[in-house]
């Protein structure tokens, strides 16, 4: 990808090994090849959605985009400067600009503090504000995201997830971040939840120009969030496109298989869809298969796949995709 | 409801509660043989102790505290343990979400299995050894030998899942209970899986309660719906009728809130407002009345009848018949 593209988030080449440690000294034995040539861009204001299923490495690419997790490998520039080479102290400044939502609402707040001081310790942390100023910017805050702000005294386990999922989101927007990694924020949440949550996050982006770097194994929530999607399997981008092109036209058959696997919530067309049912397990990315390395699930699978590994092509204008049998 | 006939499985105003509160409450609903009946509803409505209750195997100190549980016309509410002891496994079993944890990781995963057969059905080991690994088969396990001497840690949990189907089918009962059996594994596993419950139980006409909060499941897989919301049915129905036409508010908003993949880019999500209320806090009433577009003073004060508006398509809403209208 170009580099002065002025791109908000450049992501060259990003690898993350997890050593393996075996034997009585817990030496290396090898490498759990996590993330492996990831490259994504991010504007500023802009949704970037990646999809993929368990294991295939999307929350450790968010991971190691905010340097939670040193990548092996490649450059994460963030607004021009390479944070994989950056000291600790450095990133602090940064992390500014860059905050986190995980998945799971009850383990992502301390219970032992009121959501006020959650919510308010980022500005604490960082010098920003303190005494009655934090207490009023707390208040903003909940309101936001919209929660009274009187709630700011009560502690987590009064909430419900969909509203501990708000005060999250309220502390990540605390520091006015440029970009907000989402891991899977809504899957932990009620069907009629999930839908506030979506409105929400789609709401603080237009008010606030924020980018959002989507993670999830959900393609139809995907859809509604993002505005380019990347898909993610053993560790490696197979396909990435605009949101519109890629549902119109997908050109990974793992995609292809991810898409069909999403049940339609209408049971006639479900019903009257031919579905690609996948057969086999994900190979362990520890030990991943040679050539591409869907090659082992893949219904449409020649020899070539076997022995080389495609690489991500544009096989049309901003539709990048790896597989040697798709154009 | 069919009322000359008798149903394989009848819940019968089924009633459960924990010290004094209810938290499923006057629940009926039937399953023929053969049949999918998707039991929907969200995080505490009550579908799981419901499919507990069924099985009798309710936690310490929930009881069944009114109504009955009819399997093939025997009132199973009313048999000692060790006769109720008789009929799990042999005439009614379960699948539970997750199936790594359901399953004994002390024990191979074939012994596991042949010690369900043993125990009820009195096989003797070796006859038994050969019943388990044709069922493995029948399942899709793959070299179905070597995974009968392996622990569930070994064993993917998609591939658990078919241990645990395995295991629930062998004796061959006439009902399975399928507790969010997907919901812990990936898309594309979760076809594998909602395929072979499907198969399954098609060819030995088993009749399925499967329990979900996820509506593109009930869209693929169930005959017949129960939506439940806070402890009660609110509406029943053929899969079709339900979602063509549903005429509770609470259905009609939970379908409408679904991210689709057919949907717009960042297409607004329509959404249920407030939370989902818990056992010691529901509502008076029609418990949706706190959320409901539609509430009256009615809705706050009585509750409404689950009655027949169409063949086969109940409904508990004082207002269904002018939303009806409406359309």
């Amino acid at each position: 990808m170009n580099k002065n593209t002025g791109a908000l988030l450049d992501v060259a080449g990003l690898q993350v090994l997890y050593p393996i440690r075996g034997g009585l000294f817990g030496r290396p034995v090898g490498h759990v090849r996590a993330v492996e040539d990831v490259s994504i861009r991010i504007d500023a204001g802009e949704t970037f959605g990646l999809a993929g299923e368990s294991g295939c490495g999307k929350t450790t690419v968010g991971m190691a985009i905010l340097q939670m997790v040193r990548p092996t490998g490649g450059r994460v520039a963030f607004e021009g400067t390479d944070l994989t080479s950056l000291a600790t102290g450095a990133l602090r400044q940064i992390r500014r600009d860059m905050q986190i939502v995980f998945q799971d609402p009850y383990s992502s707040l301390n219970p032992r503090l009121t959501v006020g001081e959650s919510v308010g310790e980022p500005l604490l942390v960082h010098g920003v504000a303190r005494g009655h100023d934090l207490k009023r910017k707390v208040g903003d805050l909940m309101e936001i995201v919209g929660l009274q702000p009187s709630y700011a005294s009560r502690y987590p386990h009064e909430f419900s997830g969909g509203q501990r999922q708000r005060i999250v989101i309220a502390r990540a927007l605390a520091l006015r971040p440029k970009l907000i990694v989402c891991d899977e924020p809504v899957s932990a949440l009620d069907v009629s939840v999930q839908s506030q949550i979506l409105n929400l996050l789609n709401d603080l982006q237009q008010d606030f120009g924020l980018a959002y770097l989507f993670i999830s194994h959900d393609l139809s929530v995907l859809k509604n969030v993002s505005d380019r999607v990347g898909v993610m399997y053993l560790g490696r981008l197979v396909e990435l496109a605009e949101t519109a092109a890629l549902y119109e036209r997908t050109l990974h058959p793992y995609t292809e298989a991810l898409m069909s696997a999403i049940p339609l919530p209408d049971p006639v067309r479900q019903r009257a869809r031919t579905q690609v049912i996948l057969s086999g397990e994900i190979p362990s990315p520890s030990n991943p298969p040679t050539g591409c390395p869907f090659h082992t699930r893949c219904p449409i699978a020649q020899a070539v796949c076997r022995e080389k590994l495609p690489a991500l092509e544009e096989k049309r204008p901003g539709h990048l995709a790896a597989c040697h049998l798709r154009d | 409801m069919t009322e000359n006939t008798t149903p394989l499985l009848r819940a019968a105003d089924l009633t459960v509660a924990v010290d004094g509160t209810s938290l499923v409450d006057g629940v009926r609903f039937d399953v023929a043989a053969g049949e999918i009946m998707a039991l929907v509803g969200e995080s505490g409505c009550g579908k799981s102790m419901t499919a507990l209750a069924l099985m009798r195997l309710l936690p310490n100190g929930v009881s069944i505290v009114d109504g009955e549980v009819f399997l093939a016309g025997r009132n199973l509410t009313q048999l000692s343990e060790a006769e109720m002891e008789a009929v799990r496994g042999n005439d009614i079993s379960m699948i539970f979400q997750e199936p790594v944890a359901a399953l004994n990781p002390l024990m191979t995963v074939g012994d596991q299995v042949v010690e369900s057969l043993h125990a009820h059905q009195g096989l003797a080991r070796r006859e038994a050894m050969e019943h388990v690994l044709d069922m493995f088969q029948l399942v899709g396990i793959a070299d179905p030998r070597d995974r009968m001497r392996q622990y569930p840690f070994e064993l993917s949990g998609g591939m658990c899942q078919r241990v645990m189907i395995a295991s629930a089918l062998i004796c061959g009962p006439s009902v399975l209970i399928a507790d969010e059996p997907t919901t812990a594994l990936d898309v594309t596993i979760q076809a594998q899986i909602l395929k072979l419950i499907k198969e399954m139980c098609a060819d030995r006409q088993t009749g399925v309660v499967l329990i979900t909060h996820d509506i593109g499941v009930v869209a693929d897989t169930a005959d017949r719906v129960a939506v439940m919301y806070a402890g009660r049915i609110v509406e029943t129905g053929s899969v079709f009728e339900i979602f063509a036409a549903p005429r509770h508010p609470y259905t009609q908003l939970l379908l409408k809130s679904v991210p689709r993949l057919d949907d717009k880019k960042k297409q607004r999500l329509h959404v249920i407002d407030g939370v989902v209320p818990d056992p010691q806090h529901w509502p008076t009433g029609c418990r949706f009345h706190a959320r409901c577009p539609f509430v009256s003073e009615q809705c706050r004060r009585d509750r409404p009848p689950l009655d027949e508006v169409a063949a086969d398509h109940m409904v508990a809403c004082w207002h269904q018949a002018e939303l009806a209208e409406a359309g």
